[in-house]
């Protein structure tokens, strides 16, 4: 550089990490995609840690601010991927989440409308916290409440009375799934030992199917077994099957 | 034979800045953190904007981490250096460095990165048992991946993630424990749990059942509350948030009580069960702990326990005496040379940094949990970065040692900033050019022990004195040197060891209490280390296991790693089979000023004392055969230096010819991170002074800990600092509860 000009290190945007532990994988959104400033209105608040209004409402709306900033990232990530699929570059079902990641709950195309829905939620939620004694109330409430859970048809083939229950974690039907043996469940005395009952789990496309199939000489009883994610081995849902006597 | 800098082809595959827009930057030091720096600015995007010059004392780079070859190639470390498999931007960096040092000296031997670094999945502990010791040995499988590869987003940095694979280990232990139970007959096997339900209210029923299951009397109900727990944090964990961890917390207390039971029988029982019960104990007071204080949304991450001692914190979350002096415990403090003032009745360790870097450590590791060297420390790093930066461009200024930071007078409420930088040139090098370090050693370029003194002036005569250039005490000089700001730098990147800064930086520290602060309270520690090379391999010294690292051992060297790999790099013509280094924290020598030429060698004496007890003591507890009588079997020791046997030279003196050393410069000490003092780390991206960064291991580096790892987050950091590259979020971990 010229030698009569001193430079000076331009004032940086954050000079601390992000500790939230509410932000997926330590990689908060990047700024270019955060058009609330987010990180920088959690760190001033971060910074008033003698304030009297520490404690829930910055835990609330630090949360809110990452959560949205989250919904942004996964927007226009949706976006890019719509993009890409319309060039053919890419499939529009890779948005594979972990089932322990509570931003699970939309399917493929659901982040185009309720990232936006949340984020004006969560919004809501943070200014709710400014209010003096208020309580967070934070996003994962409401996130809860709009979830739907996957959808899933069964087919059963059995000469005895089965009624088949499934419970899955929201996200599910992103992931290839495989069921467990299903084991009996308090069985009366004369069905200890009962040999375990199998189940098929087709994924995708939409819906998920079960297919359980009932020997004829299958005792009756309760059995119950663990729908797994594949990718990684967790439990993500269960299978339950109620066989009555036969009739 | 390998090219070294300045002889290879080299495409710098950009075009450069125009020279008269270039900035200047002056980089203070040449370890790890400093250079990642300088290897950040010079990166080709950045088109040479970045004009680097590195200033660095004595005739090597490294500072830690600097190695040298002395008598047959023999390698001489700082100490013990590994890297762990959760080294995310070290790996990376290295990564790089190779590939970028293979294009442009294809003959180097190891071309790529998986050459110069090795899994090494072995760890053990040493635990005390009533007859002497008791060696718990690990084999880590290896992680998912290897480390530096590009992450996927479903990497766990996360506390619930990590809540959750906590309580799978918990539950694999159990298992564990199950199985070693049931060889002894005592205990029942572990039975598959049940699946748990998922509605919130179900949760609760099957709490209660499991409450009423005898007191956790079974492993299958250990197993089976693990298996609730980790559902009801997989599922629930919004809703827990929300409605209180109350469920999950009996759960946990449960578990506890049971671990407390399990512990209190078996204290004089088998010792792999309780050693197993142990680690399910500090698990569970983790688990509780983070629940209890509310990590999981705590802005401040971890950080929020960082007032307390790791094992205070663990105490406090219900952890056993028993299991809070557990090998596995104390070798952690001992891997982190965790004593303040170096006293080994004082293990200080902030919980905040001591749990983030075990989950890290444990949960997110690839490839291997640790991995080792294939040469020495200044060979595999600081050398392909040395070569790798040269081609850049960046200037290198060996001999150069920084005396004063001169600010600019105090104006107005802005910024101040560094207008001098004072330094004592130690050595001109013959002719005006550039100091040539590296030599070759079997095709790898590498750093010489001593200066080369033939390529300096006067060079005979420093050579008969041996000039400790790298000295705190060695104060001698030939010339100044003062470097202004404008004319001739813009930028000042400060990566001298806090240690230093005293002596450096006082016009920095009188000036901005902030810089006072951290000085008085990040403190170091010194540290000691030997090496021995030996005739007899390991199995012949009566070691039965495979080649390890081992913490937790006795005091005065706590910490043992087999580095017999290394023979082959060295040149000792089938005269050396095992090579050994040990390692530990050095007690402060109390009431010591400044170092001086005296104190080091008294301190290098003291270490040379402790290591002739220890050989002769406490080494046959690890080797069994290398005792003869009550004394160590000191011919077993060589030195590439023929010594006949009934000579004075076939005793202890032997020892004499073997590598140790008192690591008690101000540079050379160890950085703690003592509890209540990581607040007063400063960041390198810190704006006090508006033309200097800070670099070190000592900075805030999101990681905060004395490391390799730690050291190159900050490097990056001041990058950032300068040139807003690599993004914040591209600094892996830096974004980490």
């Amino acid at each position: 550089m010229s030698p009569s000009v001193r430079l000076k290190r331009v004032p940086l945007a954050r000079t601390r990490p992000v500790r939230n532990a509410a932000v997926p994988g330590g990689r908060p959104a990047p700024r270019s995609v955060s058009p609330f400033g987010v990180v920088e209105a959690a760190e001033k608040l971060a910074e008033v840690s003698d304030s009297a209004v520490k404690g829930a409402v910055e835990c609330g709306v630090n949360t809110a601010y990452t959560v949205i900033d989250e919904y942004m990232r996964r927007g226009l990530e949706a976006a890019t991927r719509q993009r890409e699929h319309a060039r053919q570059r890419g499939t529009m079902n890779d948005d594979r989440y972990s089932c322990s990641n509570p931003y699970i709950a939309w399917g493929p195309m659901a982040p185009l409308i309720a990232p936006w829905i949340q984020a004006m939620q969560a919004w809501v939620c943070a200014m709710s916290a400014f209010a003096p004694g208020a309580m967070y109330r934070g996003p994962w409430t409401s996130y809860a409440q709009t979830t739907s859970s996957p959808n899933i048809s069964v087919r059963v083939t059995s000469r005895h009375p089965t009624e088949v229950t499934t419970t899955l974690a929201p996200g599910a039907d992103a992931m290839t799934l495989s069921a467990a043996e299903l084991r009996i469940v308090d069985p009366a005395p004369e069905h200890v030992g009962a040999p375990p009952l199998t189940a098929s789990i087709t994924c995708g496309p939409r819906p998920i199917q079960v297919s359980v199939s009932v020997p004829d000489t299958q005792p009756p009883g309760r059995y119950r077994g663990a729908i797994v994610n594949n990718a990684d081995g967790t439990q993500v849902g269960t299978l339950l099957v109620q066989i009555s006597r036969t009739p | 034979m390998c090219q070294h800098a300045g002889r290879g082809r080299f495409s710098l595959g950009y075009t450069m800045a125009d020279p008269g827009k270039r900035i200047r930057v002056t980089v203070i030091g040449g370890g790890c953190s400093a250079l990642t720096t300088a290897f950040e600015l010079t990166k080709p995007e950045h088109h040479g904007l970045y004009k680097v010059t590195v200033y660095q004392m004595g005739w090597r780079l490294g500072g830690k981490g600097a190695s040298g070859r002395g008598v047959a190639d023999r390698i001489e470390e700082h100490g013990l250096h590994l890297w762990m498999g959760f080294y995310e931007n070290a790996f990376r960096l290295m990564r790089q460095c190779y590939a970028e040092r293979h294009a442009a000296f294809p003959n180097c031997r190891f071309a790529d990165w998986r050459d110069a670094f090795k899994p090494a999945p072995d760890v053990g502990v040493a635990d005390r048992a009533q007859d002497g010791w008791e060696f718990w040995l690990a084999h880590f499988p290896p992680g998912h991946g290897l480390p530096g590869d590009p992450l996927t987003r479903d990497e766990p940095f996360t506390v619930i993630a990590y809540l959750r694979q906590s309580v799978m280990l918990l539950s694999e232990l159990l298992r564990s424990a199950g199985r070693v139970a049931s060889q002894d007959g005592v205990a029942e096997p572990v039975r598959e749990a049940q699946d748990g339900a998922f509605a919130w209210d179900a949760l609760g029923v099957a709490t209660d059942r499991l409450l009423r299951y005898g007191q956790f009397a079974t492993s299958a109900a250990l197993v089976e509350i693990c298996n609730t727990l980790r559902q009801s944090i997989d599922t629930f964990f919004p809703q827990m948030l929300r409605d209180g961890a109350e469920l999950p917390l009996q759960l946990i207390e449960g578990l506890a009580a049971a671990a407390r039971k399990q512990l209190a029988q078996l204290v004089a029982g088998d010792g792999e069960l309780r050693r197993i019960w142990q680690v399910i104990d500090l698990v569970i007071a983790t688990i509780r702990g983070a629940t209890l204080c509310g990590l999981a949304l705590d802005p401040r991450g971890f950080d929020a326990i960082n007032e307390y001692d790791w094992r205070d914190w663990l105490r406090m979350n219900g952890a056993s005496e028993e299991s809070l002096d557990s090998g596995f415990m104390r070798g952690i403090y001992d891997l982190t040379f965790a004593f303040e003032n170096g006293e080994v009745k004082r293990p200080r360790l902030a919980a905040g940094v001591a749990l983030r870097a075990a989950v890290r450590m444990f949960f997110t590791y690839r490839g291997a949990l640790f991995w080792r060297m294939s040469a020495g420390m200044g060979d595999v790093v600081f050398a392909p970065l040395y070569q790798v930066l040269k081609k850049r461009g960046v200037r290198f200024k060996f001999f150069h040692r920084l005396r004063n930071v001169a600010l600019a007078p105090p104006a107005g409420d802005g910024p101040s900033y560094v207008t001098a930088l004072e330094f004592d040139v130690q050595a001109r090098v013959k002719g005006g050019g550039e100091y040539q370090p590296l030599v070759d050693v079997h095709g790898v370029p590498s750093w010489p022990a001593r200066p080369d003194f033939q390529q300096l002036v006067n060079g005979p005569v420093l050579a008969r004195e041996d000039r400790p250039f790298e000295a705190v005490w060695e104060t001698r000089r030939v010339a100044k040197k003062t470097l202004h700001v404008t004319r001739d730098f813009d930028y000042v990147v400060l990566g001298v060891s806090v240690g230093a800064l005293p002596a450096v930086a006082h016009q920095l520290i009188e000036r901005e209490p902030r810089w006072r602060e951290m000085v008085e309270h990040v403190k170091t520690v010194p540290t000691q280390a030997f090496q021995i090379w030996m005739r007899a391999d390991i199995h012949e010294l009566g070691w039965r296991h495979a080649p390890v690292n081992l913490s937790g051992f006795v005091e005065p060297f706590d910490t043992w790693a087999d580095m017999s790999h290394l023979v082959p790099e060295e040149t000792w013509k089938g005269s050396v089979r095992t090579i050994a280094y040990f390692c530990s924290v050095l007690p402060d020598a109390a009431g010591t000023g400044a170092v001086t030429d005296r104190f080091h060698s008294e301190q290098r004496e003291r270490v040379r004392g402790n290591a002739v007890r220890f050989l002769d003591r406490d080494i046959r507890a690890l080797w069994p055969r290398s005792a003869c009588g009550d004394r160590f079997r000191w011919d077993l020791l060589t030195s590439g230096v023929r010594v006949k046997t009934g000579t004075p030279g076939a005793d202890e003196r032997r020892f004499d010819t073997q590598y140790w050393t008192a690591n008690v410069n101000p540079t050379d000490r160890y950085v703690l991170s003592l509890p209540g003092s990581i607040a007063y780390r400063m960041s390198p991206l810190d704006m006090t002074f508006d033309n200097l960064t800070i670099a070190g291991d000592w900075t805030a580096s999101g990681l905060d800990s004395g490391c390799i790892e730690s050291a190159v987050m900050s490097g990056l950091l001041a990058a950032h600092a300068i040139s807003q590259r690599p993004a914040l979020e591209d600094i892996v971990g830096y974004d980490h509860p």
